[in-house]
């Protein structure tokens, strides 16, 4: 057996990439594969150095005027769209093309950038689909303003027949989706939460699909370094000791909902509540979809704190990652919508406290001793709710310890290689299954 | 049929087998590999009949349970010993099993009532015996 990813961001560097999470998610399993000699071939766009030990195929596809792989980070969402149908067509040939496609199993990571599933499905060969976002749940919520997702794809495949050439972000949300459902040997999502919004709209789909929760992986980064790179930050931050600091990291996109995390500190503030020595660290990159307009909205309000330090860091890695969570004090995740949430996970692991609003894993990952959840709606209380949750946590260490403690006992059983050996255990039994 | 609320009522449906070799398996309608694998942890409960004992959890929805839930269990003939996963903290209940949170999950527990092991992913019938024959 050979696996084939299919991932439009592969050979693209970290910090081009828009789908942050799903991205890292990939970037460990081909790591996990290639050092267990499991055979792998990424095929992406991009130009980078595949990781070592894995096999990299590069799918030359259509770039808009002047742009190349550095820039699918800047890329609006039409040439995002028309991109990834290009590279669905391209893939999916590349693959056909293979002396070796009777043996493979291909992985589609990310249904936006998957190949053709009813093409490769036609020639027998199976697909198993990494669900890190549900296209449709996204579109409705944050592009149709809330419409219920399941109405959507019942209107979809209602209409579907009466559309002859659809657009081409049409087609990445709901053809797409719709594609892969039906064409999927597997999916594999990580929390149940998703798992009922298929079974929801799609009737039937749920039936094959597989909860596999992705955990935290380990980092390996120098042990001096990582103290190097904290004592930079601190520096570069102007954190003393004794102060507080607040950590949120993700992409910077609406759906993220920072602006939450700041307009609850600028609350504490105007109820004279704030303590002396708060700081809130902001790490991660402006994502393509009204990231950049997000950015300077957040940069706005940071602008109006007055007792808050607030930072932008940027991407975040390797040993200014780790050095990142040693440094945090609480971990604030105040985003509208996730699907899994890869670094509550991660701040977990770190023996990090976390407040966090309510999506569809918080719960399963995060036990109340560990953190404080808070409702997501209605939508104009959760700054106020925000502020309620971090208020005790800022004034209170010992709290934190012991809610540190619970983090790291929470997070033992959150192994990525866990998922990662079921993820190749289940890919096996599709190989062994297929044509049945 | 039964609920699973919290690390008590399950210590509590696991006591009442004390003497035998508990195999508790948390399974779901919706999860493929759990389908796939409940035959072959019926065929051991009918196989080590009175050593051991198979306690089902059902991770699917109350609202599943007349249409999807108690049919599968009739069958495979597993209606006993049949519960339905109904948790709080579901954070902290599998933390405390050390459990991803991946379906499906199978504990062994020993004689005693000792958690021995956590088995999870889809097992075939070999490595369920071979896990239960380690712990008679």
């Amino acid at each position: 057996m050979r696996i084939l990813v299919t991932a439009a961001h592969g050979g693209v560097s970290p910090g081009a990439v828009p789908i942050g999470g799903g991205a890292a998610v990939i970037g460990q399993l081909t790591a996990y594969w290639a050092a267990r000699g499991v055979p792998t071939t990424l095929l992406g766009l991009g130009d980078a150095e595949p990781a070592p030990g894995l096999d990299y195929q590069r799918v030359p596809v259509s770039w808009p005027s002047g742009r190349g792989p550095a820039d699918l980070v800047n890329l609006n969402e039409v040439d995002y769209a028309r991109l990834c149908r290009d590279f669905e067509q391209r893939a999916t040939e590349a693959i056909l093309a293979r002396p070796d496609r009777d043996d493979v199993v291909v992985v589609a990571n990310d249904l936006s950038e998957g190949p053709d599933f009813a093409r490769l499905a036609a020639a027998g060969i199976p697909v198993v689909t990494l669900w890190h976002v549900d296209v449709v749940d996204y579109f409705c919520r944050f592009y149709l303003g809330g419409l219920d997702p399941a109405l959507a794809s019942a209107a979809w495949r209602a209409a579907r027949g009466g559309v002859a050439a659809l657009p081409d972000m049409l087609h990445l949300v709901f053809a797409k989706q719709a594609a892969a459902l039906a064409h999927s040997a597997r999916h594999i999502v990580p929390s149940s939460a998703m798992r009922r919004i298929i079974a929801r709209c799609t009737p039937g789909a749920e039936q094959r699909v597989e909860v596999v929760p992705w955990g935290a992986w380990s980092h390996h980064a120098d042990e001096e370094d990582v103290a190097l790179a904290a004592a930079e930050l601190r520096r570069e931050g102007g954190l003393a000791i004794g102060d507080t600091l607040l950590v949120t990291l993700s992409r910077l996109s609406p759906e993220k909902g920072i602006e939450r995390a700041l307009e609850s500190l600028a609350l504490g503030e105007r109820l004279g509540q704030m303590p002396n020595g708060a700081h809130l660290w902001i790490g991660g990159q402006a994502a393509y979809m009204m990231g950049q307009r997000y950015r300077r909205r957040l940069e706005r309000l940071a602008g109006e704190l007055d007792r808050v330090r607030v930072r932008f860091l940027g991407h975040v890695s390797g040993a200014r990652k780790q050095a990142l969570w040693r440094l945090a004090d609480v971990y604030v995740f105040p985003s509208r919508h996730e699907s899994y949430g890869l670094t509550l996970a991660e701040a977990l692991s770190a023996g990090v406290p976390v407040v966090s609003t309510e999506h569809y894993s918080a719960r399963d990952l995060v036990p109340r001793e560990a953190g404080i959840i808070v409702p997501n709606e209605p939508a104009a209380a959760v700054p106020g709710e925000l502020w309620r949750a971090l208020r005790p946590l800022l004034v209170d260490p010992a709290r934190r310890a012991r809610m540190a403690d619970a983090a790291r006992r929470a997070a033992a059983r959150l192994d990525f290689d866990r998922a990662a050996a079921r993820v190749t255990e289940l890919l096996a039994s599709v190989h062994r299954t297929r044509g049945a | 049929m039964g609920t699973i609320k919290d690390m008590a009522s399950l210590k509590s449906a696991v006591a009442k087998h004390r003497g035998k070799v508990v195999v508790v398996n948390f399974w779901a309608t919706w999860c493929p590999s759990c389908v796939e694998e409940f035959p072959g942890l019926v065929k051991l409960r009918d196989e080590f009949g009175s050593k051991m004992a198979l306690v089902t959890i059902s991770g699917d929805e109350k609202s599943d349970l007349d249409s999807k839930v108690k049919p599968f269990l009739a069958k495979h003939n597993a209606g006993r010993n049949a519960y339905l996963a109904a948790l709080g903290d579901e954070a902290a209940f599998a933390s405390a099993l050390g459990w991803s949170g991946q379906y499906p999950v199978t504990l062994i527990y020993d004689r005693k009532g000792e958690r021995v092991e956590v088995l999870e992913g889809a097992k075939s019938y070999d490595a369920f015996a071979e896990a239960v024959r380690r712990h008679l």
